[in-house]
């Protein structure tokens, strides 16, 4: 063999192996050990985040629970928002999701009233799914309501505090998810209950788009949600919501029937056990890991977990 | 009592267009997402803006280049980020770093993600061509006494058209297709209807059509418009199908792609 007949073969080899390398599975590093807990039988819980940050990472923290406790869970990539993770869950591609009670049960049924009140939104929410099939567990006393947020400067020199305040004042941009513009909790309850006319509304991306947008005057108000790390840090401020658009939207899970019954007692009480450690403040935690600290969904979760020592 | 029912009908339209054609014929359905010829005009400035951009850019530098066989492997490295990085990632970064600028959301951040795209194909077929220019044609000129400006502005330029003709061509076509992503970033265009019939789970179907066909049939406009340009711009002699290209003999090099 002449010297040069082995370098085509070589290179071949090199390229595969670092084609491999590249192509290597990274999630491993995230996965929890389970070596020790008994494997549940029954179908695969896919579930399903909506794409923004807080979900995923209430998916993660969920999902790795129930991989620890035995189950056969599977996290499927993010894809939208209700508008896509909804029909998913009415075909059984998906099986359960965590939602937030008041949006969900306006998503379901636009008729619905909103209520601040957590129990009411709840009971609500129960009789809504039923009709679709659809179950729920124990709704858990962290909650993210919708919120139309502003920049604190620009409230304070505009004299707003509240979202009927926005009436008074010239050239009011709102910054949203597209979906806002056909939603009742949303873009149409603003300019139908509250009487606002915004001179523009700009589909942005939730989350930095938007959040970014808003902090360049870009937009005047956004829809956001009251988790917001700059919130916390008091960047924004929450505009008070005087008339009662927005409910009260505390994290659950939701599910399908027939999964629920599948598992009985068994997935309820451990997603009830779970359900009932979250906080508003972990969720504030969390965005503020995801988003401003630029973390891993995946690796927020595992850290809240090991630390609460249920991983 | 909040009138629930009524601001959520608002919402769910029950006479949503129900194919391609309704949606363009139903004019009250579009004030949504605005109407059909401001959204087009937004989208074909971009394009225009930054088609006109990577001419000035690519063009003469591509020219130069080929003309004195210089740094090509480097000038094509760094034209080539254009087709490494995807424009998606590039207009999310770019909307960032405008805000936080004082640039706002458009124009900038998707002009300058589609002078990047089409940059290499304007570049390397403006290279090519140069490159490709009949060697006797350059020989003769340069042993008439031409100077450099000379040999490349009245042989290898004319030469060259056709084939710089098609690298723009196809620069528009791909700078005008890639456009609508302006949309998702908090700007407007055509991308709009697709924004919007995403985001819709109940009638979006209809209107992700209709957008497509819309980008499209802006692309194809593009490229017919271009078409035509190219037959006034490019010299007689060298265009495909006059007689003295047709009666050319294949003894010497062989005549430069003509496309």
């Amino acid at each position: 063999m002449t010297t040069t007949r082995w370098r085509a073969p070589l290179a071949l080899a090199l390229a595969f192996t670092l084609v491999g390398a590249a192509c290597g599975d990274d999630s491993d590093t995230a996965e929890p050990s389970v070596t020790t807990t008994e494997a549940i039988e029954g179908s695969t819980i896919q579930m399903a985040p909506q794409d923004f940050s807080e979900s995923k990472t209430l998916t993660e923290v969920y999902g790795q629970y129930l991989k620890a406790k035995g189950f056969d869970v599977e996290i499927q990539p993010a894809s939208g928002f209700r508008d896509q993770v909804y029909p998913g869950l009415d075909a059984g591609d998906i099986g359960l999701i965590i939602d937030y009670t008041g949006s969900a049960g306006r998503f379901v049924d636009p008729e619905a009233t909103p209520s601040p009140d957590s129990t009411e939104t709840y009971d609500a929410l129960v009789v809504i799914l039923e009709s679709e099939e659809l179950a729920a567990y124990d709704y858990s006393e962290a909650e993210d309501a919708n919120a139309l947020v502003a920049l604190k400067s620009w409230a304070e020199e505009n004299d707003v505090t509240t979202i009927s305040d926005l009436a008074g004042v010239d050239d009011v941009r709102l910054g949203a998810a597209e979906v806002c513009r056909t939603r009742a909790d949303c873009l149409l309850g603003y300019q139908d209950l509250y009487g606002l006319d915004f001179s523009d509304f700009v589909a942005l991306e939730y989350g930095p788009p938007l959040t970014e947008a808003l902090s360049a005057g870009e937009v005047q108000v956004a829809q956001y949600q009251t988790t917001a790390p700059q919130l916390a840090s008091g960047l924004f401020i929450e505009l008070e919501d005087d008339l009662g658009l927005l409910s009260a939207d505390n994290v659950v899970p939701v599910l399908r029937q027939d999964l629920a019954d599948e598992y009985g007692a068994t997935l309820a009480d451990v997603m009830n056990e779970l359900s009932a450690l979250i906080t508003t403040d972990d969720l504030i935690a969390w965005n503020v890991s995801t988003d401003i600290d630029k973390d891993e969904s995946a690796d927020v979760a595992t850290a809240w977990l090991t630390e609460k020592g249920l991983l | 009592m909040i009138a629930w029912a009524a601001i959520a009908a608002r919402g769910g339209d029950t006479d949503a267009p129900s194919n391609v054609i309704e949606w363009f014929t139903d004019l009250e359905n579009r004030t949504n997402s605005g109407a059909i010829p401001s959204q087009a005009w937004l989208t074909i400035w971009h394009s225009a803006l930054a088609l006109a951009i990577v001419a000035v850019l690519a063009l003469p530098l591509a020219v130069m280049l080929a003309h004195h066989r210089k740094a090509e492997l480097a000038a094509s490295w760094v034209i080539n980020i254009g087709r490494a990085v995807p424009t998606i990632t590039i207009v999310g970064v770019l909307v960032i770093v405008s805000l936080r600028n004082g640039f706002g959301l458009e124009p900038w951040p998707i002009v300058i993600a589609l002078v990047l795209l089409g940059l290499p194909p304007a570049f390397t077929n403006a290279y090519a061509g140069v490159r490709g220019a009949d060697p006797s044609a350059v020989d003769a000129a340069k042993a008439m006494g031409f100077t450099h400006a000379q040999v490349m502005r009245r042989v290898e330029l004319p030469l060259a058209v056709p084939l710089i003709m098609a690298g723009v061509r196809t620069a528009a076509v791909q700078i005008v297709a890639t456009e609508p992503l302006a949309a998702f970033f908090g700007g407007e265009g055509l991308g709009a209807y697709l924004r919007a019939g995403l985001a819709d789970r109940v009638n979006g179907g209809v209107q992700v059509q209709a957008g497509a066909l819309l980008v499209a049939g802006l692309a194809i406009l593009a490229e017919l418009s271009l078409l035509i340009l190219s037959r006034i711009v490019v010299p007689r002699g060298v265009q495909v199908g006059s007689r003295s290209t047709r009666h050319r003999r294949t003894r010497s090099a062989p005549a430069p792609a003509t496309i």
